[in-house]
């Protein structure tokens, strides 16, 4: 292999995450300066919270009762079937629920913003807001992102939640504990800062999916075809990108709180 | 002082002067003077190139208040391109490009968005918001622009509409439901809502039946007329071209190798513009 055939792709890559930070940072600047388009705003949080309400629904109560399936199963062993809840609560507000929220959230939304952003690009659309004036920024990247801010620790909180009733179903159902009992073991395993850490992480990962997605959508080239290659590699780098970012982010909650 | 945004309207954009070292090019075969007044768009010695692929090597180009230059070529040429520099979408390696006497090579954002206030862009497929009713889509530029209220809003789309001959009840519906002609006449009012001084249209018969291409070369021929715009077609329909144009120029290998009006086209003795015109002729 040749020196020109290795960097290509490494040029590619390079120029990739160039492109990407530029976005990043003229979506920040965009936050602060007007239109503010609140409209599109809210109706991209109905999209992206409101109409991913089922899914994670969904997710957070088979999630919490596998997870009290397995871990019931274990702990009986060792007669610590008490420590259910316990688990069960520490599983899903630390890691659980906003990991697979976000990646959840990343197959649904991220692949609708990158497909139809996609699509306005190869159909000129893109082209035609800037001729008129409007900046594609501020009107498509802008409520997107600052919808998938605000909704994702929301839908966190659902997952949360519902995951822990689930895992409460199944602590009723096979060790008959008593729902006072379920909710005392899980209120034990939590500390303050698995309740920031759970919501710092879905607003993170909330920012990176929307991100990711309207920067695909928006660099799509070669027609249909291009539209589902962004799509793909939309929903893909995403969610490598949550589970990274999930990796450092508990590395440094756990250097600052200690656990 | 801070000026309302209907105020702004109202005034034009203060913020737009002419170059002063720009001085409009005479119009190749045309005796009379450049005027600067009408003079709306000077591209003077534009190169462009995507990589080793030259598109542009040295394109110059004008076109006067009133008149349609028609830009022909082959496919993959750069006619489109040029339409895109005008527009300030794509930024050219070197050269001048002036809108009203304005160089809008290496312009801010500020004056790229006003110069685009004075352009209406008609897209080869419409480019219509299909998320958005044909209503609001004529609406959308005026509420980005603001100062308008609702009422006149609806006055200025019911207007464009009836003026490229369509009725009222189409503004409700959404851009899938319009037929290929329609989606063309909604792209054309659109891109004359804000009454822009200049319209370029691309490719705007392509892929439309004889009658309705008729319509659209008809409409086009009545914005120069009645609104007095100056307008750039890119096409590679000869048919249309010569209905449509005052002026044309081919387009190949990054040059404009010819430049003339209908009598100059018809007469020319350039081998690749003859086999061009005679070749589409036949075709069409």
């Amino acid at each position: 292999m040749t020196t020109a055939t290795l960097s290509r792709p490494v040029k590619s890559a390079l120029l990739g995450v160039q492109n990407m930070s530029l976005l990043v940072g003229r979506t920040f600047v965009a936050m602060v300066r007007p239109p503010f388009y609140v409209r599109d705003t809210f109706v991209q949080m109905d999209v992206l919270g409101v109409q991913s309400l089922v899914i994670v629904t969904l997710t957070g109560i088979f999630t919490g009762m596998v997870l009290a399936l397995q871990s019931a199963v274990q702990l009986s062993k060792f007669g610590a079937s008490l420590f259910v809840g316990q688990l069960v609560g520490a599983s899903v507000v630390r890691e659980l629920g906003p990991v697979l929220t976000a990646l959840m959230v990343s197959g649904r939304v991220g692949s609708g913003i990158a497909a139809e952003i996609g699509s306005m690009r190869v159909n000129e659309q893109i082209d035609a807001l800037e001729a008129m004036g409007t900046d594609p920024v501020k009107k498509l990247v802008k409520p997107r992102v600052l919808a998938g801010i605000i909704m994702m620790p929301i839908l966190t909180i659902a997952t949360d939640f519902i995951a822990i009733i689930g895992g409460q179903l199944i602590s009723w159902l096979m060790l008959h504990q008593s729902s006072s009992t379920y909710w005392n073991a899980v209120w034990s395993g939590l500390y303050l800062s698995d309740l920031f850490s759970g919501l710092a992480k879905p607003l993170v990962f909330g920012f990176v999916i929307t991100m990711v997605a309207c920067y695909r959508g928006l660099t799509t080239s070669g027609g249909t075809e291009g539209v589902g290659r962004s799509t793909t590699q939309a929903v893909v780098l995403s969610s490598v990108l949550v589970l990274a970012t999930d990796f450092f982010m508990t590395k440094l909650f756990i250097e600052v709180f200690g656990h | 002082m801070f000026r309302s945004r209907r105020k702004r309207k109202e005034m034009g954009h203060p913020d737009l002067h002419p170059d002063p070292q720009w001085s409009p090019r005479a119009v190749p075969g045309r005796d009379r003077e450049p005027d600067p007044e009408n003079r709306m768009i000077d591209l003077e010695d534009v190169h462009l190139a995507f990589g080793e692929k030259v598109i542009l090597d040295g394109v110059w180009l004008e076109v006067d208040r009133g008149e349609t230059l028609v830009v022909m070529g082959g496919s993959g040429t750069g006619k489109s391109t040029i339409l895109r520099i005008i527009l300030g979408l794509l930024e050219p390696d070197s050269g001048r490009v002036y809108v009203h006497g304005v160089n809008i090579v290496h312009a801010n954002q500020r004056v790229l968005d006003q110069v685009r206030g004075e352009i209406g862009m008609v897209f080869q497929g419409g480019a219509l918001f299909d998320s958005l009713t044909v209503g609001e889509n004529l609406a959308f530029r005026l509420h980005e622009r603001g100062g308008y209220s609702d009422e006149e809003i609806e006055r200025l789309v019911e207007e464009k509409l009836s003026f490229v001959d369509l009725e009222s009840r189409v503004k409700n519906l959404m851009p899938a439901e319009l037929s290929g002609g329609m989606r063309k006449r909604v792209a054309i009012a659109r891109a004359v809502m804000g009454s822009p001084k200049i319209v370029l249209y691309d490719e705007p018969t392509t892929g439309l039946d004889p009658i309705t291409s008729e319509t659209i070369n008809t409409l086009i021929i009545k914005l120069r007329d009645q609104q007095n715009v100056a307008s750039i077609v890119v096409t590679h329909d000869i048919g249309s071209a010569l209905t449509v144009g005052d002026r044309f120029a081919m387009l190949k290998e990054g040059h404009i190798i010819f430049e003339g009006d209908a009598d100059a086209v018809k007469t020319t003795d350039d081998e690749y513009v003859r086999t061009f015109i005679d070749s589409r002729m036949i075709g069409a």
